[in-house]
């Protein structure tokens, strides 16, 4: 994986993985029994995901972040899947404008 | 009487039940309670010193504004065929009357359930110890009466032309009039309105989307139908079908995957804010190795405009913190080496 000023950015669909300095957050996200979803497909059913125990998503006011303890394989059922590497990570929501001039999320 | 500066914990079960039951009654589709509201009809009437007014029931207000306004004109001869003709459905009263026979739609100060939003309040302020005098008391009730009772009511010296509940409301989880697939509120006499998330709009916008054209959604007055409307024809169809101006592309060989060949269109619009959407590929390509495109739309004020000039910038500017604000402090961060 190539680096950019030292910071790591993966896109899959509309998730983005963004290396950060740290984990700031601290209230987990619920996750799936077996599997760390970062975004679910509210029409498909899909979900992008790290189906191992590496990975944990932490709640934030602020941001979303991503915990990576060793390298994990990002997976969607349609979409090609990266190794990402360990890590910490923000995970930026893709949004689209609205006519009320406000984002609004963008469902996959 | 003093100044309360709190709710007791009864209170606050009882404000529950207070805005439960009135917003029930202020929603309710069923039948009007005729007799109720012919009792607080007469009521009011004897209070002001009129004689008992003749009632007539219609299904809806557009109903009540062809009756009255029929009256007006001087073609119902009495409260007997006025009464007939309020039993008739919307259509069959159009037939009743000449072709350019055209109401006015007629308001009214008195809304019935429409009104309990604030009857609710002083009854309330009652229920916790507030003291009214009693003749307002009185005509406070009335109006509790009649809201429980039926919807709007045109009051006249010698009739009320009372309207029957709708039977259905429709609405979007704000609350707001909303049905994509039919009409947001239905009366028992065939009248109809339609609205998207509290927009109230034209029947075809809902019923037939298909016959909407740019023609008709640019010569909309209205800019809330007008964005419906847009909504309705699609965002994607509009930008193309009016001509809309591709104001940036990107190379194919753009170092940016996903960005490879995308464009930033731009649809200015009469009174409103231009529509902006990047048209872009779809990094991973379908089962059968083509490739979709897809349009997302942006702000165009992020990056101080940069958004609605430079394509980057735009698809930049889509990746948010929680809070909608801008992820990317410069669009130039955003450089991604993987996409799938």
């Amino acid at each position: 994986m190539k680096k950019d000023n030292e910071r790591i950015i993966i896109r899959q669909g509309d998730v983005l993985l963004v290396s950060n300095k740290g984990i700031e957050n601290t209230e987990k996200e619920n996750g799936d029994q077996h599997r760390t979803v970062l975004a679910h497909g509210e029409v498909t059913g899909h979900a992008h995901a790290f189906y191992d125990d590496s990975a944990t998503v932490y709640k934030g006011e602020k941001i979303r972040q991503l915990k990576l303890v060793t390298e994990g394989l990002l997976k969607h059922e349609e979409h090609s899947h990266p190794v990402v590497p360990k890590g910490s990570y923000d995970l930026p929501r893709q949004t689209q404008w609205t006519d009320d001039n406000e984002p609004i999320k963008v469902a996959d | 009487m003093s100044k309360i500066e709190k709710l007791t914990p009864q209170q606050e079960l009882d404000l529950k039940e207070y805005h439960d039951t009135y917003l029930k009654f202020g929603l309710s589709c069923e039948p009007a309670d005729k007799a109720a509201a012919e009792s607080a009809f007469s009521h009011i009437y004897a209070i002001h010193n009129l004689k008992e007014p003749n009632i007539i029931w219609v299904d809806s207000p557009m109903s009540a504004s062809y009756l009255i306004h029929a009256c007006e004109k001087g073609k119902i001869k009495n409260f007997d065929e006025m009464r007939k003709l309020g039993k008739l459905s919307l259509q069959e009263l159009k037939d009743h009357f000449p072709k350019n026979f055209k109401p006015d739609y007629k308001s009214t100060y008195f809304w019935g359930q429409q009104d309990l939003y604030w009857v609710a309040f002083y009854k309330f302020c009652e229920h916790i110890g507030v003291e009214y005098e009693a003749e307002k008391l009185e005509k406070l009730n009335l109006m509790d009466a009649i809201g429980k009772s039926c919807m709007w009511f045109y009051v006249f010296e010698n009739a009320v032309v009372a309207c029957n509940r709708p039977e259905s409301i429709s609405m979007n989880d704000r609350n707001q009039l909303h049905n994509e697939t039919g009409p947001s509120v239905s009366f028992r006499d065939g009248f109809k309105i339609y609205n998207i998330n509290g927009v109230r709009i034209p029947e075809l916008v809902v019923m037939n989307p298909e016959l909407i054209t740019v023609d008709m959604i640019e010569s909309e007055q209205n800019a809330e139908v007008r964005r419906v409307m847009t909504q309705r024809y699609g965002y994607e169809r509009y930008l193309l079908d009016s001509g809309a101006e591709v104001v940036h592309e990107l190379p194919e060989n753009y170092f940016i995957k996903g960005l490879q060949t995308a464009k930033l269109l731009i649809k200015e619009r009469n009174e409103d804010t231009p529509v902006v959407m990047i048209d872009c590929l779809n990094s991973t390509p379908e089962p059968d190795g083509t490739i979709k495109r897809y349009m997302i739309r942006v702000d165009p004020t992020a990056y101080e405009g940069e958004a609605s000039k430079n394509v980057h910038a735009a698809m930049a500017s889509t990746w948010r913190n929680e809070d909608g604000t801008l992820y990317f402090k410069n669009w130039n961060e955003y450089r991604p080496q993987f996409e799938s």
